[in-house]
């Protein structure tokens, strides 16, 4: 949660330092942010492989600990796809890459900002990068603060799937609080298949 | 796309045969800055960019939208897999 905060404070700072207009245009390399993806790509599949979440993971696999993390995917597309009937400027696909973020703000925003610039241009890429990067810190909010009623209206699963792919680390905490010990095997699995899972449906989705 | 997905599992496969080299952890171990740095020039060229600041609120709204309805799809479809397969195997358990 220390990280989350630091994260979006440095957000924060530096929308305040770019409107003060100090960095000219061009002090910035133009692909800095496309190396910083590439660096960020490869430490989230260290981070997976050198973990022992993996290995816990194939260990303890049963159907049901799939089913989870599908039903988030799922039930979070789905449900998105109003949204953009609402909001006619996002496109369904790019509004089904927002939503696959799955509560994975950083590499969301800036992977949709990325793909989409040739695309969009710079500005509507970004447009739609801080619209990810807000609904997906939303979200973590949303999961935190709202676990108690998650697990009470819609069972032991609810925190879980509400959390995406936090539920193996911001999350962990709260699900246990609330949906017990007995949740860990399926809010781990949620966790690692949603990290695994983001990548490619955010870049899916870019590319429809 | 595929450059990303198979950045992605070389990047595990370097973590999983890796593990035990210190330099190996110590890399995905600083994920946390990756993700501070990229997210600081991302917030410069928002903040730059006064069509974007203007639109703040349209944007803000958007994600809210986008992020409840997602939340929800998802908590119900937790309560459609409790409800049709957790039960079911207890009633095959009797």
């Amino acid at each position: 949660m220390k990280w989350s905060i630091l994260t979006i404070l440095a957000f924060a700072i530096g929308i305040l330092i770019g409107r003060t207009g100090i960095v000219a245009d061009g002090v910035l390399p133009d692909d800095i942010s496309i190396w910083l993806l590439c660096v960020l790509i490869l430490q989230v599949g260290i981070g997976i492989g050198s973990s022992d979440d993996l290995g816990k993971l194939i260990r303890g696999l049963d159907i049901r600990s799939i089913l989870v993390p599908l039903g988030t995917v799922t039930g979070s597309l789905l449900f998105a796809l109003p949204a953009c009937l609402i909001f006619r400027w996002i496109s369904w696909s790019d509004g089904l890459a927002i939503a696959g973020g799955m509560g994975y703000y950083s590499l969301s925003s800036v992977l949709i900002t990325d793909l989409k610039t040739p695309e969009l241009g710079l500005q509507m890429a970004s447009a739609l990068g801080t619209v990810a990067l807000l609904a997906n810190i939303f979200r973590e909010l949303t999961a935190l603060g709202l676990a108690p009623l998650f697990r009470k209206l819609f069972g032991p699963y609810g925190p879980v799937a509400a959390a995406g792919v936090t539920s193996v680390d911001v999350l962990m905490p709260s699900i246990i609080r609330y949906s017990g010990k007995e949740m860990i095997p399926t809010a781990l699995a949620n966790g690692v298949l949603l990290d695994l899972s983001v990548p490619v449906l955010v870049s899916f989705f870019c590319m429809l | 796309m595929l450059i990303i997905f198979l950045m992605l599992l070389g990047g595990i496969a370097i973590g999983f045969f890796g593990k035990k080299i210190e330099f190996i952890r110590f890399i995905g171990a600083k994920m946390s800055l990756t993700v501070m740095l990229m997210l600081f020039a991302f917030g410069l060229s928002i903040g730059s960019d006064d069509t974007i600041i203007a639109d703040m609120s349209k944007l803000g709204l958007a994600a809210i939208t986008i992020s409840s309805l997602s939340v929800l799809g998802s908590v119900i479809a937790a309560w459609a897999i409790n409800r049709f397969f957790v039960r079911h195997k207890c009633r095959s358990r009797k």
